[in-house]
C-alpha cells in the first residue's frame, strides 16, 4: 500500500481511507492509480474488465486531466473517450497524434450538451 | 514511438490471422496468400448466393452484409449534412471530429463505428469517403474498408484504432491485397475479360467497355491493371511520366516506365520491361504524352533500349496508351 500511494502521489492514510470507501477520489487520481497497478478504472470501481481481460479500456491521461478541469463525471468522461474511439478507422498518408489536453477540451465544447452531465 | 507502431502492427495481423483461421503468422512464407485465399473463401458463399452481376454490386452484398454505410464528402454542405444526420440526430459523438479530420487534404477515407446503433441497423460501420480533391479512388475505397470489417475482428470496446496509415504499413498493404481481390473478383470479371478477349484486341477502348460494364466507378487505373493481370495472353500494363534516372532523380530526365501489372498469362512469355526505363520515340507511350491523345500500334520491344545499349527482347507487341495529366497508362500485349 505504501508503494502504491508513494507510485501514485498519494499518501498512504488517504488511499487507504479511499479503499475503505471513507473518502472520495477524484476521477484523475482513480486513473493514476489505474495505471500503477495496470488494470482498468472499472476494475478498481466493480471488479470488471480484469487484467488481461481484451475489453479493458485504458484512460489517456490528458482526458483524465481534461475530465477532472471540467469536473466531468465518470460517465461524462467515458462518452468522451467513446466518442473519440467511435472513429476507429482513419486513413491519410499524415500521422495521427495522441489528443492533448487543449483537444480534448475542443471536443468536449462540440458534444457537450449530448453528454450525461449536460 | 516506431516500435510502438510496429508493435501495433504486429498485434493487428496477429488478431487477422485468428480471425481468419489462419496456421501461419506474419513474417512467415505464405502468410498474405492464405489470408486472401482465407478472406475470400470465407465470403465467396455470401457473393454466390446474392448472386450479383457488377462489382458494384459486389460491394453492395459485401456492405450491407457488414452493416457499413458509405458516405461522400464532395464539399462543406456534405459535412454539414453529416453532423446533422449523425451527431445532431443520432447522438454520435465521433462525427464531432469529421469536421477537422476532413480539413486535412491527405484524409482518404474514415470509418466510424457507431456506438448507439441497434444490431440489426444498416448502418453500425459508417465509411465516409473524402472526394473533395478527387473521386478516382471511390471504387477501390469501398472495397478498402469492406475488407478491413472482414478481416479484423469486430471491436467490442475498441480497444485500438486504426490510424497509421502510411504505405509502408504492413496491414494496410493486407487488406489492400485482400480488397483487391473482391473489387475485382475473378468468378465474375475473369470470365468477363476472357469474353473481351475474344473480341478485341487489349487496347484502352477495351479497359474502358470492361470497366463501364463491371465497375463504372472505378479508376482507369485500377480497372487497367485488372484486366491485364486476367487477360489470357501475355499482357503488362505501366504507366510513363517524366523523370531522371532512379540512382539521381535529377539526372538524365526523360519519360520513364513504371511497371504496374504484369498479367497472369505473361508469366511464361519473354515479354519483360526494365523498371524506369526510357520509353522510345517509336513507342505509342511516347507519341500518348507528347501529343497529349491516345496513341496505339504495333511496335517492337527489341527497339526499347536503355543507355548501356542493351534492348529488350525483340517481341511484337501492341501498345495502346492515354495520357491523364502528367502520367500515360499503357497497356502492352502480346501479338
Amino acid at each position: 500500500m505504501q508503494q502504491l500511494a508513494s507510485d501514485a502521489g498519494m499518501s498512504p492514510g488517504y488511499l487507504s481511507e479511499v479503499e475503505r470507501g471513507l473518502s472520495a477520489i477524484s476521477f484523475e487520481k482513480l486513473v493514476r492509480i489505474a495505471e500503477e497497478l495496470k488494470v482498468t478504472t472499472d476494475f478498481l470501481k466493480d471488479g470488471k474488465g480484469a487484467p488481461g481481460e481484451s475489453d479493458a479500456v485504458r484512460i489517456p491521461a490528458a482526458l483524465s486531466a481534461a475530465a477532472e478541469q471540467l469536473g466531468l463525471s465518470h460517465r461524462s468522461t467515458m462518452r468522451l473517450l467513446e466518442g473519440r474511439q467511435s472513429l476507429v478507422a482513419r486513413r491519410s498518408q499524415s500521422q495521427e497524434t495522441e489528443w492533448n489536453v487543449q483537444q480534448w477540451f475542443d471536443f468536449y465544447e462540440r458534444v457537450k450538451e449530448y453528454l450525461p452531465d449536460a | 514511438m516506431m516500435v510502438v507502431a510496429l508493435n501495433d502492427q504486429i498485434v493487428r495481423l496477429d488478431s487477422i490471422a485468428d480471425h481468419l483461421g489462419l496456421q501461419r503468422r506474419h513474417g512467415e512464407p505464405g502468410f498474405e496468400d492464405d489470408a486472401v485465399r482465407a478472406c475470400v473463401g470465407r465470403l465467396a458463399p455470401i457473393i454466390r448466393k446474392a448472386n450479383p452481376k457488377t462489382g458494384e454490386e459486389i460491394a453492395a452484398v459485401l456492405a450491407k452484409h457488414f452493416s457499413i454505410h458509405f458516405e461522400e464528402v464532395r464539399g462543406p454542405d456534405d459535412i454539414v449534412h453529416l453532423e446533422n444526420t449523425y451527431l445532431r440526430q443520432k447522438r454520435e459523438l465521433g462525427f464531432a471530429q469529421l469536421r477537422d479530420e476532413l480539413e486535412d487534404p491527405h484524409v482518404d477515407a474514415l470509418l466510424f463505428q457507431r456506438m448507439r446503433a441497434q444490431p440489426h441497423e444498416h448502418d453500425r460501420w459508417v465509411a465516409v469517403l473524402n472526394l473533395q480533391l478527387t473521386d478516382a479512388k471511390v471504387y477501390w475505397d469501398r472495397f478498402h474498408e469492406i475488407t478491413h470489417r472482414a478481416a479484423e475482428p469486430e471491436q467490442r470496446v475498441l480497444p485500438f484504432r486504426r490510424h497509421r496509415v502510411e504505405r509502408t504499413n504492413p496491414v494496410e498493404r493486407l487488406i489492400d491485397q485482400i480488397a483487391g481481390e473482391f473489387a475485382f473478383y475473378a468468378p465474375l470479371f475473369g470470365p468477363l475479360v476472357k469474353a473481351a478477349h475474344k473480341r478485341q484486341r487489349l487496347c484502352v477502348a477495351t479497359v474502358e467497355d470492361v470497366k463501364a460494364a463491371y465497375a463504372p466507378s472505378s479508376s482507369l487505373l485500377a480497372s487497367m491493371n485488372a484486366v491485364g493481370k486476367y487477360w489470357p495472353s501475355p499482357a503488362k500494363v505501366v504507366t510513363a511520366s517524366m523523370r531522371g534516372r532512379k540512382s539521381d532523380p535529377t539526372k538524365d530526365i526523360a519519360l520513364r516506365i513504371t511497371m504496374q501489372t504484369s498479367g497472369i498469362a505473361g508469366s511464361e512469355s519473354r515479354m519483360f520491361v526494365i523498371p524506369n526505363m526510357r520509353v522510345p520515340m517509336s513507342s505509342p507511350i511516347y507519341a500518348a504524352f507528347f501529343e497529349k491523345r491516345r496513341s496505339e500500334g504495333l511496335e517492337n520491344l527489341g527497339d526499347w533500349t536503355t543507355k548501356s545499349g542493351k534492348s529488350l527482347a525483340a517481341i511484337p507487341v501492341f501498345t495502346s496508351a492515354i495520357r491523364l495529366g502528367s502520367v500515360v497508362y499503357g497497356v502492352i500485349s502480346a501479338q
